[in-house]
């Protein structure tokens, strides 16, 4: 049995596209009698919470997003300089059933669309993401912007409902299809952006 | 843990709430799984003092099991105690959940294994209280209300048991308890026990509601005295067109925040998704709380309101995105990540904020489940963001925000410190109830809310 194929497409002017097409892959418990001797509060468990302590430290490339090898580099880069960047990464390597592969070639993807990404979600649950850029001078901004997108089919999130709906960051860019754009991985890949060129005034 | 004073404790709870600027504490929960359309796992004591909540996570050495347990964090002492006992086997009814705490955090009551058990964490004794699940507590503690489930024999049943007499009194829809069989859920009790809320369905097809072909669950109210309850969702001659359920109640019993997804309870609301409503018991009037900017209702699903005392604060989860701003928004308003969040709504000016963000702007992670403390100043709920560097597994855990109380909310010249005086203030408004009631609930004479009566059944 097959389930529909998603793809998500990134026009110039920044909206692209998800567009469903038909084809799809399928795809101790240790002692009671020890526990009640035991300490039964903690001062230690809670923690104040600091936003900025979120994402700093060192991430390594997930295992699960396949880039080409001259865009390693570049991925580094970002890990090192995207605070955001690193929460992609962080949250798509904590989901060992999913694979992104991403892939940076001239495509014809229609009027302006300068990155896509097809989803397939097997039966077993697996999801694989097969991102596309077609753009050579703004990969740091498409990787983001596509990312966010597998993240948000992570959080399984429909697209569709969302669409229908007024306000809410979710745009159906071509009638009758299932081409969406969310102004949620718009804003991402302009923040990780962002981001990196903050970072590299800094180091300058 | 009760050696700390009252008027010490509130001290320095201000000390320590002050002394993070971000107003969040947070602990693990470690729960992957959790729905958030699964009822609340959080639960605040009326003061504000102590947040229960369950946990996957071993917080403490004499967690030796790897079930869901109930735990208590004392805001005062930022100390977390275990209060289930360890379980042999983790099955899907075999973990704790569903913790409610009463007004001073002294006694809780949980679900363990389709069972209601009842801890006095003074004394440290437990009791169970029978079968059944969704329990909640009187803020005095001297009443629990649950769902008993059904036996072969029977129906399901709201039961609500006298803590002190051991008395067990039932309530339900309408005046004659045999005419009615169906399903219960949620129920929720004021702050002194003689008011219950909670969500029935009729079993089979029973008389037709207006506008549907189907029985649909309706919120009611009663008097536990009385045994009965009335319909809140709709009028009597115009029942709501679709569910109501998870009824919230005040601690003054004057106001039952809930969810619906009826369209005929409001003007204008012309969707068939849950939003968030208030009915004030005594008039009988509706209002809409999951609405957004334009006073139309928001564009997504709004579930899981809990409410202050006097009913002034209602907090909730909701997906919709355009709750705190529609349009052209500030950077810090914006709600794009298409998840749940949780907000709080001032029904007083009709604000409506945002808890689940903090100062770098809002969560790409979904949070829901909320509660609140007596004076709406304490929120606690789970959320999928990450507590810290080290978090990166993607669960629930706990959240606790500590807000300001807008200067009207508060008495003259009083602070947050005098929250407990506060509470007394609030509780003035239960004397003042006495609007004739369509429903029939609030013409039942009441004493002050903030008295105990030992006859409570």
């Amino acid at each position: 049995m097959k389930r529909p194929t998603r793809w998500i497409v990134l026009h110039t002017v920044i909206w692209s596209v998800v567009v469903v097409n038909t084809s799809m892959s399928a795809q101790s418990f240790a002692s009671l009698a020890a526990g009640d001797a035991l300490e039964r509060t903690s001062s230690t468990a809670a923690r104040d919470y600091v936003p900025d302590e979120l994402v700093s430290g060192s991430v390594s490339p997930p295992s699960n997003i396949l880039v080409p090898d001259v865009y390693r580099n570049l991925v580094d880069v970002m890990l090192r300089r995207s605070a955001t960047f690193r929460r992609q990464c962080l949250r798509i390597a904590a989901e060992p059933r999913v694979l992104v592969s991403v892939d940076v070639s001239p495509r014809s993807f229609g009027a302006g669309i300068r990155a896509m990404t097809q989803f397939r979600r097997s039966l077993d649950g697996r999801l694989t993401a097969d991102v596309h850029l077609n753009s050579a001078d703004d990969e740091v901004e498409l990787l983001s912007h596509e990312l966010e997108h597998v993240i948000e089919q992570l959080d399984q999130i429909d697209l569709s409902s969302k669409a229908a709906q007024s306000d809410s960051g979710v745009r159906r860019t071509v009638l009758d299809t299932a081409l969406f754009e969310t102004k949620r991985a718009t804003r991402t890949g302009l923040k990780v952006a962002q981001e990196m060129r903050g970072s590299a005034r800094k180091a300058d | 843990m009760w050696r700390v004073p009252r008027r010490a404790a509130m001290l320095m709870l201000a000390t320590a709430v002050s002394a993070n600027p971000t107003g969040f504490v947070t602990l693990p929960q470690a729960d992957a799984h959790r729905s958030l359309a699964d009822a609340t796992s959080v639960s605040v004591s009326e003061d504000g003092r102590f947040v229960a909540f369950t946990s996957f996570a071993r917080l403490v050495p004499a967690d030796v099991d790897r079930c869901r347990d109930i735990y208590i964090f004392d805001r005062t002492t930022s100390r977390v105690s275990l209060e289930s006992e360890p379980q042999e086997r983790c099955e899907e009814d075999g973990d704790a959940d569903h913790p409610r705490l009463s007004g001073d955090g002294r006694m809780l009551v949980y679900q363990l294994s389709g069972q209601i058990l009842l801890r006095d964490r003074r004394t440290g004794s437990a009791r169970t209280l029978g079968d059944g699940d969704a329990p909640a507590i009187s803020a005095d503690g001297n009443a629990v209300t649950f769902v008993a489930k059904a036996s072969p024999a029977g129906a399901d049943q709201i039961r609500v048991v006298n803590v002190s007499t051991g008395a067990v009194a039932r309530v339900h829809p309408g005046t004659d308890a045999e005419h009615f069989t169906g399903a219960y859920a949620d129920p929720s009790l004021s702050r002194d026990g003689r008011v219950v809320a909670f969500a029935a369905i009729a079993a089979g097809a029973g008389p037709p509601e207006n506008h549907s072909r189907r029985p649909f669950w309706h919120v009611y109210a009663g008097h536990v005295a009385d045994s009965s309850a009335v319909r809140l969702s709709g009028m009597q001659a115009r029942a709501a067109d679709g569910d109501s359920w998870q009824p919230a109640i005040s601690g003054d019993g004057r106001i039952v925040a809930f969810t619906s997804t009826a369209t005929n309870l409001v003007e204008g609301d012309q969707n068939r998704t849950a939003d968030v409503f208030a009915v004030d018991v005594g008039t009988g009037a509706i209002e809409l709380l999951s609405r957004n900017m334009k006073r139309v209702t928001a564009n997504g699903r709004s579930s899981h309101p809990a409410v202050s005392v006097d009913g002034r604060f209602v907090v909730f989860q909701s997906d919709a995105s355009d709750l705190v701003c529609a349009s052209r928004c500030r950077t810090a308003d914006e709600d794009i990540n298409l998840l749940t969040d949780v907000f709080v709504v001032d029904r007083q000016t009709k604000i409506v904020r945002r808890v689940s963000a903090d100062s770098g702007g809002e969560w790409m992670e979904a949070s829901g489940g909320p509660a609140i403390d007596g004076a709406g100043r304490v929120i606690a709920f789970s959320s999928r963001h990450a507590t810290g560097a080290a978090d990166t597994s993607n669960d629930f855990d706990l959240y606790i925000a500590s807000q300001r109380l807008p200067a009207a909310a508060l008495p003259s010249g009083a602070s947050c410190l005098a929250c407990s005086r506060f509470l007394l203030t609030f509780s003035s408004f239960g004397t003042s109830s006495s609007a004739r009631s369509k429903y029939g609930i609030a013409s039942v004479t009441r004493p002050p809310v903030a008295s105990v009566d030992p006859r409570l059944f």
